[in-house]
């Protein structure tokens, strides 16, 4: 029956599926999960699994001190959390976490050399553009 | 296994070159997952005596791990073979969806040993299994992230054979859900890099010093990495633990999450801590793995905890430490995790104080841990320190 079955496999006619009778040798594929492409059901809005970074608790194993904003450096931790991302020509990226996705921030100081301030969703930071 | 297309040399040039792709990224590449290729007039056969959907354009079997293909599709190999495939073999979830499939098949093997069986058999035997319940719940749970990791892995691999083109026209139709879904993650990966992206994913690490170095350039900018005085590798090095770091650095950010778990002491700072002997730079600086930073300045510090005397000061600077971190951790309710951290860095603080006081030099947590067991400790813990 199983050799019929693979001999049937490239047979263009539809059996009917009620009809066709399997063996416990094809049960090995016969998978109960399998994944499949093209019609995917919707995502659940958090289902991705992706995990941001947690909010550090309060018991911290270090005192990390808020750089001043002064010649940015990549890596810099600017006040309100906030991360250099990217030193552009004229343009910084920022964000608050690495892995938080969401918070990446670009901003073009403008004006030639005046201090403007820019706010962020929370944060308001000075940005002087003499000073860099 | 049903007959198989024999691979043409395009598909076998994909294979190779996206295997080295992934061993030279991750320290692995597919090795259980096997390949079926089906030519697209047998397609709707193939899938209808195999019970599956034919409307799919590939499938994966975590049952037996093959990936199905139709004709010699490069994008469903991506999606099938590297998305699927690896992720069944190289993360928690994908390998748990397997073992569940395999415990199914067993179960099934025994019910039908002797008899031949229609598809209405299998569903009614299935229904009444629990392993099947839980596989079907724990598919359902994990669904989107077997798909978006999936689409994902051809959104990379794309990239590398020019397909992007392919790529965007194929998902044109997500729905607005799923296509933010997986924008985020493409996102994530176009800000952080491809190692990250698959460590954020649950995928295996194998961690070794390059392999570190290169994931803290991805992310946190190559300039910022190469200013940082000092990066050690601290942790286990398991490949489903977090990847422990120390940094001695003024460049970069602290950061903690279930991959990656980056200890920051600014330079000054780490330079005051040494010279107290905390154990939270001690610690790393004698038995942390040195990833990149100034090697004889680790080595300085090294001789310098030999050698510099043992104060007063940094005697009572444990011990406040000590009690500072018990103040704290009871603010919080029993049973709670910060509490249960907060007691155990209490309980080492005291545990360095204390050897300290005898003259002794406990640079790692080993050390303190199998010193705290010494009759000498239990003797002093009972009386008085000064
Ligand atoms: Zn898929």
């Amino acid at each position: 029956m199983r050799q019929e079955l693979e001999k049937s496999l490239y047979d263009a006619k539809p059996i009917r599926r009620d009809l066709i009778v399997y063996q416990v040798g094809d049960l090995e594929n016969l998978s109960a999960s399998a994944l499949y492409t093209g019609n995917l059901p919707k995502f659940s809005a958090g289902g991705a699994g992706f995990e941001l970074p947690k909010p550090l608790g309060s018991i911290s194993r270090f005192e990390s001190k808020p750089i001043e904003i002064s010649v940015p450096k990549v890596g810099m931790t600017l006040e309100g959390g906030l991360n250099i991302k990217k030193i552009g020509h004229n343009s910084l990226t920022l964000n608050t976490d690495y892995g938080l996705l969401r918070d990446l921030y670009n901003f073009h100081p403008d004006g030639s050399g005046s201090k403007r301030e820019i706010t962020l969703k929370k944060p308001t930071i000075l940005i002087d553009k003499k000073s860099w | 296994m049903m007959p198989c297309q024999k691979q043409a040399p395009k598909i076998k040039h994909l294979l190779d070159f996206s295997n080295a792709f992934y061993q030279d990224l991750h320290g692995y590449k597919p090795e259980q997952t096997k390949l079926q290729s089906i030519p697209e007039k047998h397609w709707k056969t193939f899938c209808q005596r195999t019970d599956l959907n034919s409307n799919s354009s590939g499938i994966y079997l975590p049952r037996n791990q093959t990936a199905i293909i139709q004709n010699r599709n490069p994008l469903s190999l991506f999606h099938e073979y590297f998305g699927h495939g690896l992720f069944c073999e190289q993360s928690l979830i994908g390998r748990k969806l397997v073992d569940l499939e395999k415990k199914l098949l067993e179960d099934e093997k025994q019910e039908f040993q002797n008899r031949k069986f229609s598809l209405k058999d299998l569903e009614k035997f299935r229904e009444q299994n629990k392993t099947f319940q839980e596989l079907k719940e724990f598919r359902k749970q994990n669904l989107a992230r077997y798909e978006i990791f999936a689409i994902w892995t051809e959104y990379l691999l794309s990239k590398e054979f020019s397909l992007r083109d392919e790529f965007e026209m194929k998902y044109d139709f997500l729905e607005k859900e799923n296509r933010e879904a997986v924008d985020s993650v493409i996102n994530f990966s176009e800000s952080y890099g491809d190692l990250a992206t698959f460590y954020a994913s649950g995928l295996a690490r194998r961690t070794t010093p390059e392999r570190v170095k290169k994931l803290l350039e991805d992310v946190y900018g190559i300039e910022a990495v190469n200013n940082s005085k000092l990066i050690l590798l601290t942790g286990s090095k398991k490949p489903f633990s977090d990847i422990d770091l120390f940094a001695c650095s003024d460049y970069l950010q602290p950061t903690k999450n279930s991959w990656l778990d980056l200890a920051v002491f600014r330079e000054e700072n780490f330079e005051e801590r040494t010279r107290l002997f905390e154990t939270q730079v001690t610690h790393p600086i004698m038995a942390g793995e040195f990833i990149t930073g100034n090697k004889n300045y680790l080595q300085q510090k090294r001789i310098q905890l030999q050698e510099q005397p043992i104060t007063k000061e940094a005697i009572k600077y444990n011990l406040n430490l000590s009690e500072e971190q018990k103040q704290r951790a009871l603010e919080y309710p029993e049973q709670s995790e910060e509490r249960k951290t907060g007691l155990s860095y209490s309980e080492t603080y005291l545990k360095n104080a204390l050897a300290l006081k005898q003259g002794l030099r406990l640079f790692t947590k080993e050390d303190l841990i199998s010193y705290s067991q010494s009759e000498r400790f239990i003797e002093l813990k009972g009386g008085k320190i000064e």
